[in-house]
């Protein structure tokens, strides 16, 4: 049914004038759930039913948002399209006129997913008790004295239809958790988070133990209370792999991201061809990873998505591209473009980016490295990808002495150039982990996974808190 | 809209629910996109949406439930209140008597509607999207200019079953405008905001020429080595700070669950005595003003901070009731697009908070500084702790200051500290404020530029 409005949409925004249009139809249930201090600060869900239309009129965009009712949608669709290219005239009148897309051979696909517990079917008070457990699973240890925890989950269709004949019904169930705990031993205060996020229904709770997670952020913020403060200074470093794959998305993704090249924003302009990593790094950005957080058949603008080769043995190999920028650089789209929601238009995204695994066992990441420090997790960041500096604040940090890991250290950052600390990385794990988030640009939040085994590097700038 | 309203509430008793809160929110946003010296799209969303809330009761005690849809029709405004009603059933409430607030009249406030806002079309529009590009193309050095000039009218419709019932529309007015100016390889960003709920047009071509001057002032810029020194902070850099710290750490709830470093401060010294900090939701032509809050209390002028001194908390029903308090029209959907107010669950939240100005214009600001920095914007403040008040920013933009003298642009640099500290090492306010946004795109932080002393800066 979302398909149908879909095309409708096409089908008057091309009467009405545009040159091309795509159109997304959302239908979509939500339900947001945070736990702190024994009580539910939000236990909330809502159902989500909108229209985006984007049209191409001589060379300029013009996009339209509406959301929709039930046995009205009609009128809504047809003002929305009339509003896309009511704008795309008039962005046309000033604009230079430059913008044009690729296009592509029509398609006519459903992207299903196999669910055994629809979550729309799941009652809320159900999903309540998730974060409930998972905050009583952190109260083992005494020195635990708080934790929180947080439930989302979205499921629905997404309907895309472009005036090139694409006709997609994309189906979601996407379940996302995390908790944090907080140890506390005179005044010192320390703090650990864990997340976990699946493409499936409600059934995966049946699969998993939530303890695990709970323990596990319980058990590292007890750990940290014996932690010393950082040295200073530079230090070969094996990072994990929730800071490696932070550093890969942050610092290498988003570079990669094609409107930043356009643009001149990034310091991987101009370097396709180039060794800009040592030969073991092999970095992808795949949005057809089985399972994987941010994959999807399609993407938002209709083209089919792909396993994105970005880096190969240190050579740039790609960009990720939307049509537009696809047709700036004389290529084909390889399926880049998302959008937060049906009232976003699409921008050039990453799905899943992930530094692929190598041979190392983690024992002889530490027999390599024998001093240094070992980094783990990740509370965000600094990147300017324009200047190619990067700056990430660890969650957990051991100083490795002889081979071994040895004390923890607390409030360490690492810092420094993205190029030199990409040459820098001598030796990768086998034990590759991905991990789900949730991605910001130009206001527009995307779930992103990122994924990395551990990694040695041969210097890094290890400075206090940031 | 308020059939609809009327509709979901009657629902929601019929669903044996003890009271019933339904908020709608209709908006029509305009917006136009300039990237690379470009005026290249056009953006017009329609949008209108519900959220309830419910109380409902079970063995004497009560709990709290909420739910929301964009999809208007009866089927989906009774699923909705089932599932507010279900979200309740974990959800107790720990104090007695809770209750939406009973309907009361209000006094109506002036300018926060522009008639002119939803009347301008995307023709105009453009027009003006040229003048931006023409006004911030003042040097060659200028390769780029981005950003964005957005208009916003909405509605806003609430009832409860006690008989509240009302509305009122609203505008926003809001430019923002990135420059980069290259120079060698070298890129220097500018950037420049305003915010009104009034539409006018020179700003925003004030507003795109001042981002160019800032994006200029930064060539060459120079890292400057770390040490303590004093820092001015200007109108966006403090709203930047304050929003993710004080603006946290004010809400009653926090307090309530000692999550603030300001539980049980009342009538302490919290900051330096220059400092005068009140939440005012009627001030006239503020994006913060309405006549109430999104529970409908009439929103008011209080002080917060007193020549330092702590004054009060803010209050929305729930947390003023547990206190056995009056809430202080501070109920807020936080929500940083308006399309999305109506599904976010209100809390305790600023209006228009407001430092009082000082004395002292920017000149002599800079004239007592005998080594320090002017900061102008910041980023990373979202990294802040509300909880201990730590915070650590990045000064985006940022001038060496030398004997009473701006001297040259710095990069890099990097100010860490704590709220509090920070607030108390105040020694100098100015008397110039300016209207920046805060975290809900209908709330403000009016503020002049501050000067505090003795601030660890690191390169």
């Amino acid at each position: 049914m979302s398909l149908d409005l879909a095309e409708k949409a096409v089908d008057y925004a091309l009467n009405f004038g545009a040159e091309y249009a795509d159109v997304r139809v959302e239908k979509i249930k939500v339900t947001s759930i945070k736990y702190s201090q024994e009580r539910f600060d939000v236990a909330s869900s809502g159902l989500i039913f909108g229209v985006g239309v984007r049209a191409l009129v001589n060379g300029a965009w013009g996009f339209a948002a509406s959301s929709l009712i039930e046995d009205e949608e009609e009128n809504y669709i047809k003002n929305a399209s009339k509003l896309a290219v009511k704008a795309g005239k008039a962005a046309s009148l000033q604009s230079k006129k430059e913008t044009s897309i690729t296009l592509l051979k029509p398609i006519k696909d459903e992207d299903k997913i196999v669910v055994k517990k629809d979550l729309g079917s799941i009652s809320i008070k159900e999903k309540m008790e998730i974060p409930i457990n998972l905050v009583e699973a952190t109260k083992f240890n005494k020195k635990i004295v708080s934790a929180s925890a947080l439930y989302l989950d979205e499921c629905g269709e997404k309907a895309v239809a472009t005036s090139d004949g694409v006709k997609i019904i994309n189906e979601l169930s996407r379940i996302y958790f995390s908790v944090r705990a907080v140890a506390k031993e005179g005044e010192k205060l320390t703090s650990i988070h864990e997340s976990e996020g699946f493409l499936s229904g409600f059934e995966v709770f049946d699969k998993i133990d939530l303890r695990k997670y709970a323990i596990k952020a319980a058990e590292k913020a007890v750990k940290m209370l014996e932690a010393k403060p950082a040295v200073k200074g530079r230090f070969k470093a094996i990072l994990d792999p929730k800071i490696a794959g932070t550093f890969i998305h942050e610092a290498v993704g988003h570079a990669c991201e094609a409107d930043y090249i356009i643009t001149n924003q990034s310091i991987l302009c101009d370097k396709l061809g180039d060794q800009i990593a040592s030969e073991q790094v092999t970095i992808y950005d795949d949005s057809t990873l089985s399972g994987g957080w941010g994959s999807s058949k399609y993407d938002d603008e209709g083209v089919p998505t792909k396993k994105r080769i970005l880096i190969e043995n240190g050579v740039l190999k790609e960009y990720i591209l939307n049509r537009e920028t696809a047709k700036k650089l004389g290529v084909q789209s390889n399926g880049g473009a998302r959008a937060a929601s049906y009232a976003h238009k699409p921008l050039v995204r990453m799905s899943n980016s992930y530094l692929s695994p190598k041979d190392f066992s983690f024992e002889e990441l530490l027999e390599t490295v024998k001093e240094g420090v070992y980094v783990k997790g990740s509370r965000g960041g600094q990147v300017d990808p324009a200047k190619g500096v990067f700056q990430f604040s660890a969650e957990e940090a051991f100083l490795i002495s002889e081979g071994e890991i040895a004390e923890p250290l607390f409030d360490v950052s690492l810092s420094g150039s993205i190029l030199e600390t990409l040459k820098k990385i001598f030796a990768i794990g086998k034990d590759i982990e991905h991990h789900p988030g949730f991605c910001g640009k130009n206001s527009q939040f995307i779930p992103a996974g990122d994924g990395s085994p551990h990694i040695a590097v041969q210097e890094v700038i290890v400075g206090g808190k940031i | 809209m308020h059939k609809l309203l009327d509709y979901a509430l009657k629902y929601a008793e019929k669903q044996h629910a003890l009271q019933a809160e339904a908020l709608a929110v209709k908006s029509e946003v305009l917006t136009l996109i300039i990237e690379k010296n470009d005026v290249k799209t056009i953006e017009h969303k329609r949008d209108q949406g519900l959220g309830v809330r419910v109380i409902t009761k079970k063995f004497g005690k009560q709990y709290i439930g909420s739910a929301f849809t964009l999809n208007l029709n009866k089927k989906s405004i009774e699923e909705i209140i089932k599932n507010a009603i279900q979200s309740s059933r974990f959800r107790k409430i720990d104090f007695s008597n809770a209750s939406f607030p009973i309907s009361k009249t209000v006094q109506a406030i002036k300018d926060i509607y522009d008639a002119k806002i939803p009347v301008i079309n995307p023709e105009q529009l453009m027009e003006v999207g040229k003048l931006i590009v023409e006004s911030a193309s003042i040097d060659e050095k200028i390769n780029s200019i981005n950003g964005h000039l957005t208009l916003i009218s909405y509605w806003v419709y609430l009832a409860n079953s006690l008989g509240l019932q009302a509305g009122y529309p609203a505008t926003i007015y809001n430019v923002s405008i990135e420059a980069i100016a290259q120079s060698l390889n070298e890129l220097y960003s500018g950037e420049e905001d305003y915010i009104s709920r009034v539409f006018n047009e020179e700003k925003a071509y004030q507003t795109a020429r001042a981002a160019a001057l800032t994006a200029l002032s930064q060539l060459n810029s120079k890292q400057i080595k770390g040490e303590v020194m004093d820092v001015i902070l200007a109108p966006e850099a403090t709203s930047e700070l304050l929003m993710h710290t004080l603006c946290q750490e004010i809400k009653a709830d926090m307090i309530q669950k000692n999550q603030s470093p300001l539980s049980g401060k009342i009538n302490q010294d919290v900051s330096s005595n220059l400092v005068t900090i009140i939440d005012d939701g009627k001030v006239e032509g503020a994006v913060g003003s309405k006549p109430y809050d999104d529970e409908g209390t009439s929103t008011e002028t209080k002080t917060i901070i007193e020549k330092g001194i702590l004054k009060t908390y803010l209050y929305d029903a729930f947390s003023a009731a547990r206190e056995g308090k009056k809430p202080s029209g501070n109920s807020l959907r936080q929500s940083s697009e308006i399309i999305r107010k109506y599904a976010v669950e209100p809390q305790a939240a600023p209006t228009n908070l407001i430092i009082k100005p000082g004395t002292e214009n920017f000149e002599s600001l800079v004239e007592n500084v005998k080594k320090g920095i002017y900061v102008k914007n910041v980023i990373g403040a979202h990294t802040s702790n509300a909880v201990t008040g730590e915070f650590s920013v990045v000064a985006l933009t940022a001038y060496k200051v030398e004997n009473g003298e701006i001297k040259f642009p710095v990069k890099n640099a990097m100010i860490a500290g704590n709220i509090l500290e920070f607030l108390k090492k105040i020694n100098g306010v100015g008397k110039n404020q300016k209207q920046c946004q805060s975290l809900s795109i209908d709330s403000s932080i009016i503020t002049p530029c501050i000067r505090v002393k003795e601030v660890a800066v690191s390169a």
